[in-house]
């Protein structure tokens, strides 16, 4: 599978990338929303990796930019955020993001995120 | 000529004296050294508030008008302005007879004993009062200056730690990958020298591939030792961060200070306002101004601290955790490692070994890999830390654009002299800087331009 890995963190795209990785599946990075509407225009992925606070373009900016889309509205997004608030929670989850998960977060919970949203 | 006493007039003249004592003791105005010690004599007045002494007088003048009987309360608020006399006159004492807080002390003595003062202590009063009113208003300017000042040197010292963490935590796993990698090497060639050795080949080749085997587990476990060096040395990193950011949290508690001498300071205008009254009403604006000034200054501390305080702990689960799987991957699994090469050394020699040799090294990867996670997981706090030095940054440029409006309000505090700021900046930076725990704090407070 091939991944977009959203965050404004090189550390963080890093850590979610040697996970991907290590399960056998290939990635592209984005540092925030602006820079992944233009990434899958390029390559569409199979699912999004996306943390929201974010420059230019958040995280929650960046779902209601996806809900109004159609090209893109298909594609599962995991949402990873450091704010672990039921209310954001809520509203990722209201603007259609597939799963939410608190960092840090361990490798496991992660590919199993990835398996519940992408019904793998 | 003699005035009779009343509650407003109280007011008039007991609270700037209060004070002009509390100023003067803050300030260090000319006569510092004897109002310090009338501010202790005042607190030996215990807990007879201005409040009690306007009920006590009220009370005694009640008494000599309405009351004939006894009353336990007025009883009581009678008490307490004789406590409260007695302090006077122990304060007007503590000024010396011929110095020169002279008018000060003869309004004592009169409040004391009479209970009244006259015009003529009123009028003694006022040069001090005057020196007050100046260097109220010196002390606020002062006060506002140090604190704009000050804020660039916590924003500096703050925003310096995010960039060196996200540097060492990409610096580890970096060298994580290259382990990893190296692992999936030694496994391989494991694994190939199985296969031989199960399909019966006994031969120079298979003698080949076994020493690569042991050389790559060799290599691998040279990276691992590096890999737990490195996170050792990560973790001095950010234990050596953490006193950084417990000068940040300093920095913050002077400006708190800061605003405590600016409250005291509104107060005392607030003060001289009411006493002056109508040419104080422009003051008034001033002094309103500097209370909201302090409130919001307050409040942005608070903010600050807490998530300074939060960042702290954070930072220490992070230390923990690197510190927790170093040890693990320095110890247990450098352990098999070490087994593993002296498998493969006897591998060489006779197959005997084989499967334990193999078993071996498949719990190594396992093992090593859990833990190199565990790392990256820990590594994790570096993105939450990051997020939350970020809002207090944002707090901080907040409330140094707040205090940028208040130069008009520096205006309506007197002419000011900008080399005197610029040498008390000066001299408030070089204090921060002979404190600094670390050459980076140092660093970043020097790095904050005039």
């Amino acid at each position: 599978m091939k991944f977009l890995v959203v965050d404004d963190s090189a550390t963080m795209r890093k850590i979610v990338s040697l996970a991907l990785t290590g399960a056998g599946h290939s990635y592209a990075e984005a540092g925030n929303g602006r820079e992944a509407l233009e990434a899958i225009r390029s390559g569409k992925p199979d699912c999004i990796l996306l943390d929201i606070n974010m420059p230019e373009m958040n995280g929650i900016d960046f779902l209601k930019v996806r809900s109004g889309d159609s090209a893109i509205k298909s594609i599962p997004v995991i949402v990873l955020t450091t704010q672990d608030e039921e209310a954001l929670r809520a509203e990722a989850i209201g603007l259609g993001a597939n799963g939410f998960l608190p960092k840090p977060f361990q490798k496991e919970a992660l590919l199993d995120a990835v398996k519940t949203a992408t019904k793998l | 000529m003699v005035k009779k006493f009343t509650l407003p007039a109280l007011g008039a003249v007991v609270f700037p004296v209060l004070s002009a004592i509390v100023s003067g003791a803050s300030f260090g105005s000319r006569n510092a050294a004897d109002l310090a010690f009338a501010a202790m004599a005042m607190a030996s007045l215990g807990g007879l508030s201005a409040l009690v002494l306007g009920l006590g007088l009220r009370a005694e003048s009640r008494k000599v008008e309405i009351c004939e009987g006894s009353d336990p309360a007025l009883e009581a608020a009678l008490a307490g302005l004789a406590r409260l006399r007695q302090g006077l006159a122990a304060l007007a004492l503590a000024f010396p007879e011929g110095g020169s807080c002279q008018g000060l002390r003869r309004a004592l003595e009169e409040l004391a004993s009479e209970g009244t003062i006259s015009q003529e202590a009123s009028a003694a009063l006022e040069p001090f009062l005057a020196v007050l009113r100046s260097d109220g208003r010196t002390g606020a300017a002062e006060a506002l200056e140090d604190a704009r000042g000050v804020l660039p040197f916590a924003r500096r010292v703050v925003a310096a730690v995010p960039a060196r963490t996200e540097e060492a935590t990409m610096a580890l796993i970096t060298r994580f990958e290259g382990v990893r990698e190296l692992s999936a090497r030694a496994a391989a060639a494991s694994n190939e020298a199985l296969a031989h050795i199960e399909g019966g080949d006994s031969s120079a080749s298979f003698q080949t591939r076994a020493v690569r085997t042991k050389e790559a587990i060799e290599a691998e476990r040279k990276a691992v030792s590096g890999i737990v060096a490195n996170n050792r040395e990560n973790a001095r990193k950010l234990s050596a961060m953490s006193k950084d950011l417990e000068s940040g949290i300093q920095l913050i508690q002077g400006i708190e200070e800061i605003t405590e001498r600016s409250r005291l300071i509104a107060f005392n205008m607030a003060v001289e306002a009411a006493h002056i009254g109508e040419k104080g009403r422009g003051f008034k604006v001033i002094v309103n101004e500097l209370r909201s000034l302090n409130d919001r200054t307050v409040d942005f501390s608070r903010q600050v601290r807490d998530l300074l305080g939060r960042y702290r702990e954070y930072n220490a689960a992070l230390v923990a955790g690197m510190a927790e799987h170093s040890e693990r991957l320095s110890g247990e699994v450098l352990d098999v490692m070490e087994n593993a090469g002296g498998a493969v050394e006897s591998l060489i020699e006779s197959a005997a070994t084989t499967e334990d040799l193999s078993s071996r090294l498949a719990g190594l990867v396992v093992e090593m890999d859990r833990d190199l996670d565990g790392v990256l997981e820990a590594l994790q706090f570096q993105d939450v830390t990051r997020q939350m030095l970020e809002g207090a940054m944002s707090i901080i440029a907040d409330a140094e654009e707040r205090l940028g409006r208040t130069a008009p309000l520096l205006a309506g505090l007197g002419e000011r002299d900008p080399q005197a700021t610029e040498a008390r900046l000066e001299a408030i930076r070089g204090a921060y800087v002979a404190r600094a725990k670390t050459k980076d704090e140092k660093t970043a407070i020097l790095e904050v331009g005039p």
